[in-house]
């Protein structure tokens, strides 16, 4: 056994070029695969984290019934702010911030016109740790970043661009904002346009306003209430299971939507980009052990003579094939072991480094920071070295199967 | 060189295995270029479809000012529409239709439950010219017809307890302001491609016209043409005959913005990912024709040694590897192409969880000359990546080639 | 809709009167005796009248529409709509908090969603006609000169549309004479004026023309005139129920 190994490891080494040259498609291969997944890896995130951190949340929570009530905002089914509620969803592991927020409806007035409106109110501090993006969205008339919507302002509101030129009304105006309260009654308030929103669903309609938390109880009359709870958590990929936990823990008078479910046309377009990048991977490893098996194969032909020898010097069938084997597994070794050394190289590189890219629809230049997973270069490797491995299995076995005379024969 | 040639292809066809071997690494790679193009032209095609073809047309013609309105669904700008002026815009060479189109909010009524909707009137003929798909979400019942009748989105149909069958009752304010109603028969529910159709239905424009009292008026025209990616280009040719300042026109991809974003995103994405790729494929392939080298050594020490020119070496290598290049892509190519248009016929179902209320088909698609630059590209690459192999070859000495085991 | 404000509006828009209030006491007393004779003058127990409301919007154009209406003691009111020919035969009956709409070309009564919707128009404006005063108010008078009477209405709960009132009225005949509508963040929201006062029969004295101000979008406003105003005793609850629509 060892003399075969150790045969075969020498075989390799002699002749260099041919194992290198062999060698090098899986390490190409690895590495473009590695490379591959970290690449995809950050776009996904990219695109779910801005969904998540820039409005949706990784989860809320609601009142029962208050996605399917066909009313546009109903303040009826609404939830506690206090203390009390607020340990109820952060009791739950992997939870990081949660913050209020009252959804309501109404008409926006100009003075010159009015028009209307879904308002959100947000909580001017808490609002960030659990969507940090959103402060990001806040833009002003040529589109750059400006001052969101703050705690030093009680009225500042932020409003698309489209709804503030159908008004007249530009930054630094003043609307007036009038909605029906919980209890029925009517109410209205001044508010002072501090910067346009940017949206990031493109079907977002043009209809939306955002206003401190504070200033939208007052306005609905629900002080000390919320319509939602808007909460981040540790890992996004842990989402499902944490909103599963929640809904045990809070019970059925409440319900949790994810993410996907509230945005989820973001996770339409991260499950294609997936399914197809998931498509090139496989073909990729597919190609690259193809492409050993090819190289394999072939230095069986050129070394006919030589496998002929052996065999004529009393080398057992099985040992040819034992020899092969043992070559291609040592060059799966370190093919794979340079390859993964290399792709990770380049992602960790990359990740420090940052790729840059402008999301769909505008906004800040983000950085893609490709990242990997343990268990995917680990299971990568692993379908790597025992596809090579198998790969040169057809063609050792080839080579043991020749006859040592026609063999010596060959030319 | 004719003779060089002539070896050449006896080389390739002669060595069967070595060919095969050779070429399996192109068809593979090119096969895969192929397939993969076909997929994010199904891509990027599904994404048109779902916006232009099911609801919006490839361009709209309003009443000027009708788009930045913050009203949403303006009633009083709406526009005078006859045949001859849909005849005149279908006449436009690229335009396979003219759709007549009414955009309303509406109650929507049956027994004890109203809701606010979003109303659509089209002229079903017309209108499924242009959006050929929003014939085809239709779920359950029929698509609208001759009748004066009505479909709607499941939810809604959900929201009022309606089945197909039932008699629904429309509330709207007419052109003027006056409240208006009619009955219609609902024909069938549908489940809409993109977000936002969840509180919509769609009716037949005549009796929308009469419910608003907009005889032969309406809010919006839209045009469907044989390839939407050319509104931009007919843009012009159509404002002529809707123009400034009367009227307006979009092309599609200004009134779903975002939706060119998003296509432009994905498309870079996934040139990456090609890329790489390819690059990948490339690499294989100069990988295979060293292997090849190494294994003729012997048989290209005796060619030199028999007078063959070095030069000659080179170009019979490059031949070979051009013509394996060429054979290969040719296989590919056609495996790719054919594996395109099996799925382009049966279609990939991508229905998300997520979206539950949306279907969404891909269908890969490729254009003839598509196949020709992958076989192309094949024969270049092969031929490029021959030449270090090439040379290298081209570099042996005769004696040492010729002592070589 | 529109129309559900329409109803609302009708509501009030009354005509009629009573005898005159007894001169108060002194401050809240007569304050309280203002409003009941407000509510009395402006909607009477059971009455009959005939109207015309015309919505003035702000590119300049004005709607409007005649129509007759009842009202009943208990919350039930119906509009049926004379004029112009678009909607002729339609009709809105409110029972409470439910309303529907009958259209005559379906022969058929629509209940609409019991929930307002501000789908903005013309008659906004009117809820401010839809009150109760003396149920859903507390008043005070703050000032006191021969032209008129100040009084300040403070809503009682907050399921009141407008919390806080504040009203002119004649000193002599307890006529209002203005009023200013605000929310509970003391935003001016709307006014109402109400002109031509005269006698709709047995000494009933009554405005006869309300118009109303939506003090957000100053170009719009709306205006309401009666022609005929009959107070009656009863009105059966068979001319309020469903089936009485189109008949």
């Amino acid at each position: 056994m060892l003399t075969v190994f150790s045969l075969a490891f020498r075989n390799l080494w002699r002749h260099r070029r041919r194992t290198l040259i062999t060698m090098s498609a899986l390490v190409i291969g690895m590495t473009v695969v590695i490379f591959l997944a970290g690449f995809r890896n950050s776009f996904i995130k990219l695109i779910v984290d801005d969904a998540i951190r820039s409005e949706a949340g990784a989860f809320q929570v609601h009142r029962a019934g208050y996605m399917d009530s066909t009313d546009a905002a109903p303040l009826d089914l609404n939830l506690p702010v206090d203390a009390a509620m607020e340990a109820k969803i952060l009791a739950v592991p992997g939870v990081a911030a949660v913050t209020p927020r009252v959804r309501f409806a109404g008409l926006v007035s100009s003075g010159s016109t009015s028009t209307m409106f879904i308002g959100t109110g947000i909580d001017p501090v808490r609002e960030y740790t659990v969507c940090p993006d959103f402060r990001f969205r806040a833009v002003d008339a040529n589109g750059a970043t400006t001052t969101p919507i703050g705690p030093e302002r009680a009225d500042g509101i932020l409003m698309g661009k489209e709804l503030a030129d159908g008004l007249k009304v530009k930054i630094g105006d003043t609307v007036t904002l009038l909605v029906k309260t919980a209890a029925g009654g009517m109410n209205a308030l001044d508010a002072t346009i501090v910067a346009y929103t940017l949206a990031t669903n493109p079907f977002a309609g043009k209809r939306g306003i955002f206003v401190p938390l504070p200033f939208a109880q007052k306005l609905t009359g629900m002080e000390g209430k919320a319509t939602d709870y808007v909460a981040a958590v540790g890992d996004p990929e842990n989402v499902d299971a944490i909103a599963g936990a929640e809904r045990t823990a809070l019970g059925g008078t409440f319900e949790v939507q994810t993410w996907d479910v509230l945005a989820p046309f973001v996770k339409d377009a991260v499950t294609r980009l997936s399914y197809v990048l998931g498509i090139v991977g496989a073909v990729l490893l597919t190609i690259v052990i193809t492409g050993i098996m090819n190289t394999v194969l072939m230095s069986v032909y050129e070394r006919v003579r030589e496998i002929g020898t052996m065999m004529a010097l009393g080398m057992k069938r099985r040992a040819i094939l034992g020899l092969f084997v043992a070559e291609s597994l040592g060059m799966a070794a370190t093919g794979a072991a340079v390859g993964v050394a290399l792709g990770l190289g380049i992602v960790l590189w990359l990740n420090h480094a940052g790729i840059p890219i402008s999301p769909p629809g505008g906004g800040m230049t983000a950085s893609l920071r490709p990242f990997l997973h343990l268990q995917f270069v680990v299971s990568t490797v692993l379908v790597a070295f025992v596809g090579a491995t198998v790969a040169a299995i057809y063609p050792a076995f080839k080579a043991s199967r020749l006859r040592p005379v026609e063999a010596l024969r060959a030319l | 060189m004719m003779d060089l040639f002539k070896i050449a292809l006896r080389n390739v066809v002669r060595n069967r295995r070595r060919t095969l071997i050779s070429m399996f690494a192109i068809f593979i790679g090119i096969g895969v270029m192929v397939g993969i193009r076909g997929f994010m032209n199904g891509l990027q095609d599904s994404l048109v479809r779902n916006v232009v073809e099911t609801r919006l047309g490839a361009l709209q013609i309003h009443h000027a000012g009708y788009v930045a309105s913050i009203e949403g669904v303006p009633l009083n700008l709406d526009m005078p529409v006859d045949e001859a002026l849909l005849a005149k815009l279908r006449a436009i060479p690229g335009v396979r239709g003219a759709a007549p189109r009414i955009a309303f909010p509406v109650m929507v009524n049956k027994n004890d439950d109203t809701v606010f909707a979003l109303g659509s009137a089209v002229d079903p003929a017309n209108e499924y010219t242009v959006c050929p798909e929003e014939a085809k979400i239709i779920t359950a019942g029929t698509a609208l017809g001759t009748e004066p009748a009505l479909v709607m989105s499941t939810q809604l149909a959900t929201a009022i307890k309606a089945k197909i069958g039932d008699s629904i009752t429309l509330l709207a304010n007419d052109h003027d302001g006056a409240l208006n109603g009619i009955e219609l028969k609902l024909v069938g529910t549908y489940v809409g491609r993109m977000p936002g159709m969840e509180k919509t239905l769609i009716m037949t424009l005549g009796a929308a016209q009469g419910l608003l009292r907009m005889e032969g008026r309406v809010t919006e025209i839209g045009i469907g043409l044989k390839n939407p990616r050319a509104a931009d280009d007919l843009a012009p040719a159509v404002a002529a005959i809707a123009p400034a300042p009367t009227f307006e026109v979009h092309t599609w991809n200004q009134l779903a913005k975002n939706i060119t974003d998003i296509m432009r995103f994905q498309n870079t994405f996934l040139g990456v990912a090609s890329f790489v790729f390819l690059l990948v494929a490339l690499t294989l392939i100069i990988n295979t024709m060293l292997m090849a080298v190494l294994e003729r050594v012997r048989e290209i020490g005796t060619m030199m040694a028999v007078g063959v020119r070095r030069r000659q070496v080179l170009s019979l290598f490059l031949m070979e590897s051009g013509l394996m290049g060429l054979f290969g892509g040719i296989a590919g190519a056609g495996a790719g192409w054919a594996l395109v248009l099996y799925m382009g016929w049966r279609g990939i179902d991508l229905a998300m969880p997520g979206m539950k209320n949306v279907r969404n088909m891909l269908y890969p698609s490729l254009p003839l000359s598509y196949i020709l630059l992958a076989v192309g590209l094949a024969t270049v690459g092969a031929i490029l990546a021959a030449i270090y192999p090439a040379w290298h070859a081209a570099r042996m000495r005769p004696v040492e080639a010729l002592q070589h085991v | 809709m529109k129309w559900t404000m329409l109803a609302l509006l009708a509501v009030a828009a009354i005509l009629g009167g009573s005898a005159a209030a007894p001169a108060g006491a002194a401050g809240e007393d007569e304050a309280a005796a203002i409003l009941k004779k407000f509510d009395t003058v402006m909607a009477p127990s059971y009455f009959e009248a005939k109207f015309s409301m015309t919505a003035h919007r702000e590119d300049g154009t004005t709607r409007t529409y005649d129509m007759h209406a009842f009202k009943s003691a208990d919350d039930k009111f119906r509009a049926i709509f004379d004029g112009p020919a678009a909607v002729k035969g339609q009709e809105i009956l409110r029972v409470g908090d439910n309303s529907w709409v009958y259209m005559p070309s379906l022969k058929k009564a629509v209940r609409l969603a019991s929930r307002d919707s501000f789908m903005g128009g013309d008659f906004n404006n009117a809820d401010v006609l839809r009150v109760n005063y003396a149920a859903d108010y507390t008043g005070t008078i703050v000032e006191k000169t021969p032209a008129a009477t100040v009084l300040e209405l403070k809503a009682k709960g907050p399921e009141v549309a407008y919390d806080k009132i504040k009203m002119w009225v004649t000193p002599a005949d307890g006529m209002p004479q203005k009023a200013e509508f605000y929310t509970s963040s003391g935003k001016l929201v709307r006014a109402a004026e109400y002109l031509e006062v005269k006698d709709v029969g047995d000494g009933h004295l009554r405005p006869g023309r309300i118009k109303m101000y939506n003090k957000l979008v100053p170009a719009r406003w709306s205006e309401m005139a009666s022609h005929e105003f009959k107070i009656v005793p009863t009105i059966p609850d068979t001319k309020f129920a469903l089936s009485a629509l189109g008949k």
